[in-house]
């Protein structure tokens, strides 16, 4: 038999070998139905915990065995410092066993991610006086989810020191939590007031929840592969090497670019959200239509919404949050949107991008402006008014041009990027290789816009699909989704941009 | 549950007829111009014969030399030279064709040609692609079968299983068939893989940008799994670097330490250092004119057959 073949049999294991774990690899393709068979066969809700943590550090391991260990440090430590401040009504202990906890997950994140920034800047300080100082950088890899994981361990301390939680006895459903795979490595960071409850509760099988959950996969591929991916190839050249560019091309490489981050890391939380609920389990919402704000400060409760939640919970609030003289709110905002920008990686070019966002965030502040559009923009419309539609283009405009500094490698880079933007040429037609490729990346852009607008009052767009009331016009639906991700996905699988967060 | 379950595969293999639907449609009446930004390259019998010299080798066995590689090979062997030297040989390379693509081929066409000794043609740019080019234009100009899907499962590229999903329905639901005119733009196909094209001559004006060759690790396995098979069957091998402008061949930094990877390999014969031919000897910056080809062909012979 052909398949008997030992050529086929080589091919296979070569095929096998070149595996990742992605959301959108084969892989995973494989490992979800297996564990969520496994998963719904048992029927005893701690074994069920059990499984999902041994499938959720298989997943871990499968990027990198070696950081294993660190996950479980980071939970080990928030187990046991919880369990010792629940135990304890000594203010002064509460405080020592949070301070451990605190230390421990800044610790890890802090050296993984910026031993060598620490580094660089101080030897470069240490030069601009003259004086020459020897520190080896060291060859440090990033642990893929640090930044997220270690975030929500603190949350959960942080909750049970502050009362607001008991802490878990149940070391099966505490770990679970922290490991849960489809929020493991980018998010969102959840609350563990919101997950871990369910994963106390036995979990029945929910049919609507379950479809919501694969529709809710389908639009997050949609937006990864054929938004974010092809996005990339053009963002990519343009910013390798800005000065071949006309500044129109440069304005295209930067709505890209800000397209590319939303449809990867957006669609990532989908397919994250997705494949939660097909387990039974509801994590947050992680970005509410960003791109339809009004405003900056609006942008900011649908960007990201885990993380910014997060900074205003754990940071901005015990700073002072805006109590407090005017000045001392300012200097909170700066704070904030500043760590936020250093969250993101160890790079001035990040610092720069959470300060630019806050000095757009400042002027709303100042004038009281900041919680004017708490509501979903027009649900009771079609269309925007001609006001809403202006104060989303320049709320995009201000948006897209910090992205610029996000993007870039260096701030010399940015900076030269921002100039080069202005000069006539913005008025002509961008020069780009394969420019018919760009603009097919539009068209699925304005699909994308076109689709979340109407879909702007859901979760997702294909939550209620209200215009496709028959399951032939819906299914319909799903099959032109599969012929556009397979005929316009990248031939390569590529990570996801948060990942290196 | 079992309605979840039901309805999921109902749906699974919906979409998948669909999906095999949608692949011909798109690829069938897609615009010319637009055809290069889907997932599909299905391209039978193009300038390169890659489907003529898969039909041609059923009319050789026992042939002295088989010769596996990219375009180099098919443009720098001519069959003609060796016939007169009292030698037959079978260009068996492709377009881009890369280690993994040369194994398959090696596998499934070794015992129809017979060959006393196997030459691989080793193009150090080859050993940085990734194949899905070369993959491709094989599945465009082969005969869906289990091998071609294993190679597809290799290859681990959508480009490479829509193209094969083209040919499919192409070729066994329409039973399309192909083939190539033997004269196709000055270029003419020669009996055993060969294509012959008019005398032209490469004038190289621009500076090539040094380049770091970051080999592949799937192409190094592929290669090295060649090697393997070839010593387990007592095949006698040889790599062979055929000739391009020594302008690209210095531009690559790391060049050394790929001959010396090549050298513990097996019997290796770089013709970049042996023979160093002008850039007269090329029509293109890659591949030798007919001049250059008499050229090589009659060093290669001196040396190695001789």
């Amino acid at each position: 038999m052909e398949f008997c073949n030992p050529t086929i049999f080589y091919l296979i294991c070569l095929f096998l070998s070149s595996l990742t774990m992605l959301f959108n690899s084969i892989d995973f393709a494989l490992f979800l139905p297996i564990v969520f068979a496994g998963y719904w066969l048992i029927n005893n809700l701690r074994a069920q915990n059990f499984f999902i943590l041994i499938a959720s550090l298989f997943f871990y391991g499968w990027w990198d065995f070696r950081f294993l260990g660190l996950l479980l440090l980071s939970a080990t430590v928030d187990f046991l410092m919880s369990k010792a401040i629940s135990q304890t009504d000594n203010p002064k202990r509460r405080k020592l066993f949070l301070s451990v906890t605190l230390i421990v997950n800044l610790g890890i994140l802090g050296f993984f991610k910026y031993y060598n920034f620490f580094i660089e800047n101080f030897k470069e300080a240490y030069t601009f006086f003259g004086s020459q100082i020897d520190f080896g950088y060291l060859d440090i890899v990033l642990p893929v989810g640090i930044s997220f994981y270690t975030f929500q361990t603190m949350s959960y301390t942080i909750d049970v020191y502050r009362r607001k939680l008991e802490a878990s006895r149940d070391w099966v459903a505490f770990f679970s939590f922290v490991s849960f795979f489809p929020q493991l490595v980018a998010g969102p960071i959840e609350r563990a007031t919101n997950l871990l409850p369910q994963f106390k509760v036995k979990r029945e099988f929910s049919y609507p929840l379950a479809v919501d959950g694969m529709r809710q996969i389908m639009w997050g591929l949609f937006k990864k592969v054929v938004i974010a991916d092809n996005c990339a190839i053009y963002v990519n050249m343009i910013f390798e090497n800005p000065e071949s560019y006309s500044a129109s091309t440069l304005l295209l490489g930067a709505v890209l670019f800000a397209f590319q981050i939303y449809g990867d890391f957006s669609g990532y939380s989908d397919i994250a959200i997705g494949t939660a609920r097909l387990f039974g389990f509801r994590l947050m919402q992680n970005f509410a239509y960003p791109y339809f704000s009004r405003d900056i400060a609006e942008f900011w409760r649908r960007w990201h919404i885990s993380l910014s939640t997060w900074f205003r919970d754990y940071l901005y609030i015990p700073l002072g949050g805006s109590r407090g003289t005017r000045m001392f709110a300012i200097r909170n905002i700066f704070i904030i949107f500043i760590v936020s920008g250093f969250w993101h990686g160890a790079n001035w070019t990040f610092i720069t991008w959470g300060a630019l966002n806050a000095v757009f965030f400042l002027p709303l502040f100042i004038f009281n402006q900041n919680r004017k559009n708490l509501d979903q923009i027009q649900t009771r419309y079609l269309l925007p008014s001609f006001r809403d539609a202006i104060s989303i283009m320049i709320t995009f405009g201000f948006t897209t041009f910090a992205w610029i500094f996000f993007r870039a490698e260096s701030l010399e880079a940015a900076i030269t990027y921002c100039q080069l933007l202005v000069s006539p040429s913005l008025l002509s037609m961008p020069e780009i290789s394969n420019l018919s490729g760009a603009f097919l990346c539009l068209g699925f852009i304005c699909i994308l816009l076109f689709a979340e607008w109407v879909g702007r009052a859901y979760q997702h767009p294909l939550e209620k699909m209200t215009f496709f009331p028959n399951r032939f016009s819906r299914w319909a639906i799903y099959c032109i989704l599969v012929i556009i991700i397979g005929l316009f996905m990248q031939a390569k699988e590529s990570p996801f941009i948060y990942f290196q967060f | 549950m079992k309605k979840f379950i039901t309805n999921f595969f109902i749906l699974f293999f919906l979409s998948l007829f669909c999906y095999v639907c949608g692949v011909y449609v798109f690829g069938k009446f897609a615009p010319e111009r637009f055809k290069h930004l889907l997932n599909l390259a299905y391209r039978p019998a193009r300038i390169d014969y890659t489907l003529t010299r898969l039909n041609d080798l059923h009319n050789f066995e026992n042939v002295d030399l088989l010769i596996l590689g990219s375009s180099h090979v098919y443009r720098s062997f001519d069959p003609r030279i060796f016939q007169q030297a009292g030698y037959s040989i079978f260009d068996l390379g492709t377009t881009a064709q890369t280690p993994i693509q040369s194994n398959y081929l090696l596998q499934k066409y070794l015992s129809v040609l017979n060959p006393d000794t196997v030459v691989i043609e080793v193009y150090p740019l080859m050993f940085t692609l990734d194949g899905i080019e070369s993959t491709t234009d094989i599945i465009s100009n082969e005969n869906p079968s289990g091998s071609l899907v294993a190679l597809c499962a290799t290859q681990n590229s959508i480009k490479a299983w829509n193209t094969l999903i083209y040919s499919v329905v192409d070729r066994i639901v329409f039973r399309n068939s192909y083939h190539d005119a033997l004269v196709q733009k000055d270029n003419r196909y020669i009996s055993g893989g060969y294509i012959a094209s008019p005398l032209k001559f490469f004038n190289l004006e621009d500076k090539i940008k040094p380049k770091v060759l970051d080999l592949n690790e799937k192409q190094l396995d592929a290669f090295y799994e060649m090697v393997t098979f070839l010593k387990d069957k007592n095949i006698p091998y040889m790599l062979v670097q055929a000739p391009y402008p020594q302008s690209r061949y210095k531009s690559y930094q790391n060049v050394v330490s790929f001959n010396r990877m090549m050298h513990k390999a097996g019997s290796y014969f770089n013709f970049n250092e042996l023979m160093k031919l002008p850039n007269r000897a090329f029509q293109d910056n890659s591949h030798l004119n007919q001049a250059g080809a008499e050229r090589f062909n009659s060093k290669f012979i001196q040396l190695t057959m001789d």
